[in-house]
């Protein structure tokens, strides 16, 4: 069991992290995959969800900004850059917490255009918060949001985390740890 | 509430409105705003939960998993997650040695 962490941050792949609209754009996704970049098929595995940071990278303004993880049904033959996002997976190897772990066996985006791999979002998780305010939550064990280790592109196979403002157009920051098991 | 699920932390620098799961709407004071949290043992969604509020205002309890439910599915029947889970991995196994015969 390793734990990972992802952010949005231009900084880890060279994607910008885009401007919200009143529509879903997905900010992280972590899915199982066979086209994952860390560990070779058929090695999926669960991942669980247990802290979750969001804020708003915009300057302060009384703006209301929708967030929610959402489970979501990531192809392996869909094309990776689907929608702009960029995939991670060339940089599996950063993410671990601890540097001594394997690599993420997970795909993982960051900063798509549009929300991905969503066809009926069944939402794990969802809060609207103003854009001056930021928002930590905490897993105990045992209560973690799960995706299944499963790549079949009919079942859901990882979550995406997801944000929208009716009013807010600026940037939003988040970072997802997880668990793979 | 006893044995939370986990907790939430909101930093606002001003009075601020929160929609929480959906569910509710609430004005949350300047400064630092903690709740705590259960996920629900049969969807896994994270439900926030308001401090000393009634039970049936956020969820309800399932008496054969003994366990906290979201109101979603406080009506319906008990699936555990976990029994999801397995079958859901189950189907994918199936599928991923049928597409290996072929």
């Amino acid at each position: 069991m390793a734990n990972f962490g992802v952010v949005n941050s231009t900084n880890i792949a060279g994607q910008v992290p885009q401007a919200i609209s009143a529509t879903y754009k997905s900010i992280v996704v972590v899915a199982n995959s066979t086209a994952n970049g860390g560990i070779t098929y058929p090695s999926l595995r669960r991942g669980k969800i247990y802290d979750l940071l969001i804020g708003q990278a915009a300057v302060p303004a009384d703006n209301y900004y929708e967030w929610d993880v959402c489970r979501c049904t990531y192809a392996a033959s869909t094309a990776i850059t689907t929608g702009g996002i960029l995939s991670l997976s060339s940089v599996s190897s950063t993410f671990a917490l601890d540097g001594a772990d394997l690599n993420l066996a997970a795909t993982a985006t960051v900063n798509s255009t549009v929300e991905t791999y969503l066809t009926t979002p069944q939402e794990l998780w969802y809060i609207a918060i103003n854009q001056r305010a930021s928002y930590r939550w905490v897993a105990a064990p045992g209560s973690e949001m799960v995706y299944p280790a499963n790549s079949s592109a009919t079942s859901p196979n990882g979550a995406a985390l997801r944000a929208r403002s009716s009013a807010g157009t600026g940037a939003v920051s988040a970072t997802l740890y997880f668990q793979e098991q | 509430m006893r044995k939370a699920g986990g907790y939430a932390v909101i930093f606002a620098p001003d009075p601020a409105e929160v929609n929480f799961d959906g569910l509710r709407c609430e004005r949350i004071g300047s400064g630092t705003y903690e709740a705590d949290t259960f996920t629900c043992c049969h969807c896994n969604r994270v439900i926030h939960v308001k401090a000393k509020a009634p039970m049936d205002e956020f969820g309800s309890m399932c008496r054969n998993c003994m366990k906290m439910v979201c109101p979603t599915c406080a009506d319906g029947p008990c699936v555990p997650f976990e029994k999801k889970l397995e079958e859901s991995e189950q189907r994918a196994y199936i599928r991923r040695q049928y597409e290996s015969l072929f």
